[in-house]
């Protein structure tokens, strides 16, 4: 008798890079809706898009590299993050002058604050984690990170392997 | 109003509980993985316990998890009937299913992207209606639910299956839902705050009365533009003018009104010290006065900041005024109550090239720029016009036909 039981494929896991790409998504989106607004303001011209494009684009370069695991891309976006990081809370500085305010709200700290923060901090991660499987040349010796022998991952709820064929005996040993 | 007093006044009260679900949801996990992990070691369970598969899974759990805690949270401030309470109940418990689902490492995407897509759209379609004037918490919530969604459209790249195509289509739709939820909400917010000075005009003795929603006293609301996307507004005390209030705002407008005769001629308020901002035409130019900004003096009809002309053709039409605070932060006063209401502006600087824009509803600025708040100010119309002297800008269409209909 031959019982063969279906194997659902696995979703693959996504990685860091995979949400570092689509936070970088969501802040291109935002520099356009916000370059779009100032465009209109200032009677259409499209200058004022200039600069929201050029960041769009950059933020698009480096998540999809950060993806391709290009380590300048992750170097990039930490520095594009913590200019973001530091130039909100210098903004809140300036709002202690006594001619201007700085409205800080919920939205403003996550789209300001929190995201650019996971950002750089995922950045960081996977910039560690590729530091270490790096190969190291000391005085011309090539040393290669020993890979860590952990077995492979179970998942207890995964299905059973695929049962290929079970032998019944029919008429019982001989 | 300080930043502390604006943080709090972007959070409409009746999503209060639903920020505090979601601010309490961390610790409620941590209380959960504690709970199981000692239960599991009583029990004499052995082998790894249940962890996800991978970041971005844990990623979609939580904000998952988070759109669950405020779709679960929000009938305890909403009480806009059993329907949408079920709504909001249902469409919780489906999202911590899911949570549950990606933390497990089971599929989650489909499922979750029809969901977020769906919330998002009922959440859009009442605030444009004018249903619900946006919020922080609401704004936030659709921030979480985008996150999320992009996690959802944009395939995992694998090795040897780069699936260029399906990530360049995850990618752009990513990107366009992302600018149109801003669009729609940066709309009806201003919408809603239209609608203020058409309620006030219209009403001048129950004026400020809820915008956007049913107009029940039961359920009134003061419209404070939440979204704080351009325009910061300070909570009112009363909803409802006294006599003596009404009869001071009429006072401050005539007053302004019979001073600022003396400005009818654009060359007199050049002349008094006023600057003529460039391009130096358009129907809402303002022109500032330096000396009077700084002068000691607050809610002078003799000396307002700003004047407001209408400048088309080659012909100058003085429209208004403009109040302003001398210490941004600091709240002017309002001698009409609810009818004199000072506003502040959240505005984007930008060096290159040199300009300004308006803060979006995701508190966000172009590249470059610098985000501040105005000190408070108020518009003082001397013009008859739709929505009536306090009312906080003249539509350009309307601004065009009164200049038609008034040719000298």
């Amino acid at each position: 008798m031959t019982v063969l039981q279906p194997a659902r494929p696995r979703p693959v896991p996504g990685t860091a890079a995979d949400v570092v790409y689509v936070v970088c998504l969501m802040q291109a989106a935002f520099v356009l809706l916000a370059g779009l607004g100032e465009m209109l303001i200032m009677g259409v011209n499209p200058l004022y898009l200039v600069l929201p494009v050029a960041k769009m684009v950059l933020l698009f370069i480096f998540a999809a590299k950060v993806v391709s695991g290009r380590r300048w891309a992750m170097v990039a976006l930490i520095v594009l993050q913590g200019v973001t990081l530091v130039g909100f809370w210098l903004q809140f500085g300036a709002g202690m002058l006594p001619w201007v305010d700085f409205t800080v709200n919920l939205v403003g700290l996550l789209t300001n604050v929190v995201l650019p923060a996971a950002v750089l901090y995922l950045c960081a991660k996977l910039l560690a984690a590729s530091r270490a499987a790096r190969p190291r040349v000391v005085s011309g010796v090539v040393y290669r990170p020993m890979l860590p022998a952990w077995p492979p991952p179970q998942d207890p709820y995964a299905p059973a392997p695929l049962i290929t064929t079970v032998v019944v005996p029919m008429d019982g040993p001989r | 109003m300080n930043s502390w007093e604006a943080f709090w006044v972007g959070i409409a009260p009746q999503h209060a509980p639903a920020l505090v679900a979601a601010a309490i949801l961390p610790v409620l996990v941590i209380a959960a993985r504690r709970f199981r992990t000692r239960t599991r070691a009583e029990l004499g369970l052995t082998g790894a316990p249940l962890r996800p598969t991978g970041t971005l899974e844990v990623w979609a759990a939580w904000l998952l998890g988070i759109a669950a805690a405020v779709h679960l949270a929000l009938p305890l401030g909403h009480f806009d009937g059993p329907l949408l309470a079920v709504a909001f109940v249902g469409s919780g418990a489906a999202y911590a299913w899911l949570a549950m689902r990606a933390l497990e490492g089971r599929s989650w995407r489909l499922l979750s992207a029809l969901l977020l897509i769906a919330t998002l759209i009922a959440y859009l379609v009442v605030s444009g209606v004018g249903g619900e004037e946006p919020d922080q918490v609401g704004i936030a919530t659709a921030l979480v639910e985008l996150v999320a969604l992009g996690l959802c459209l944009v395939p995992v790249r694998q090795p040897g299956r780069p699936r260029r195509f399906a990530r360049f289509v995850g990618s752009a739709a990513t990107v366009a839902i992302t600018f149109g939820v801003g669009v729609v909400v940066w709309v009806s917010s201003f919408l809603a705050h239209a609608a203020t000075d058409t309620d006030v005009a219209s009403n001048p003795e129950g004026a400020v009365e809820a915008v956007g929603h049913t107009g029940d006293h039961a359920h009134e609301h003061d419209h404070v533009a939440r979204a704080q996307a351009g325009v910061i507004m300070r909570p009112i005390a009363g909803h409802h003018p006294s006599a003596t209030q009404q009869e001071a705002a009429a006072q401050l407008a005539d007053a302004t009104s019979k001073a600022m005769a003396r400005y009818a001629n654009l060359d007199a308020a050049l002349a008094a010290g006023y600057k003529l901002p460039k391009p130096g035409t358009g129907t809402d130019v303002h022109l500032e006065n330096k000396a009077f900004t700084r002068d000691g003096r607050v809610l002078d009809p003799q000396r307002p900041e700003m004047l407001v002309y209408a400048i088309v053709d080659g012909r100058a039409t003085l429209l208004g005024v403009v109040f302003v605070m001398e210490r941004a932060g600091a709240p002017g006063p309002d001698p009409g109550g609810p009818v004199t209401r000072w506003h502040a502006h959240n505005i984007c600087l930008t060096a290159l090239p040199p300009g300004f824009g308006i803060v979006t509803p995701f508190g966000t600025c172009p590249a470059l720029s610098v985000n501040i708040t105005s000190p408070e100010m108020m518009h003082v119309w001397i013009v008859e016009n739709p929505g009536g002297p306090f009312a906080e800008g003249l539509d350009a269409k309307w601004v065009l036909a009164y200049l038609a209909s008034h040719p000298s």
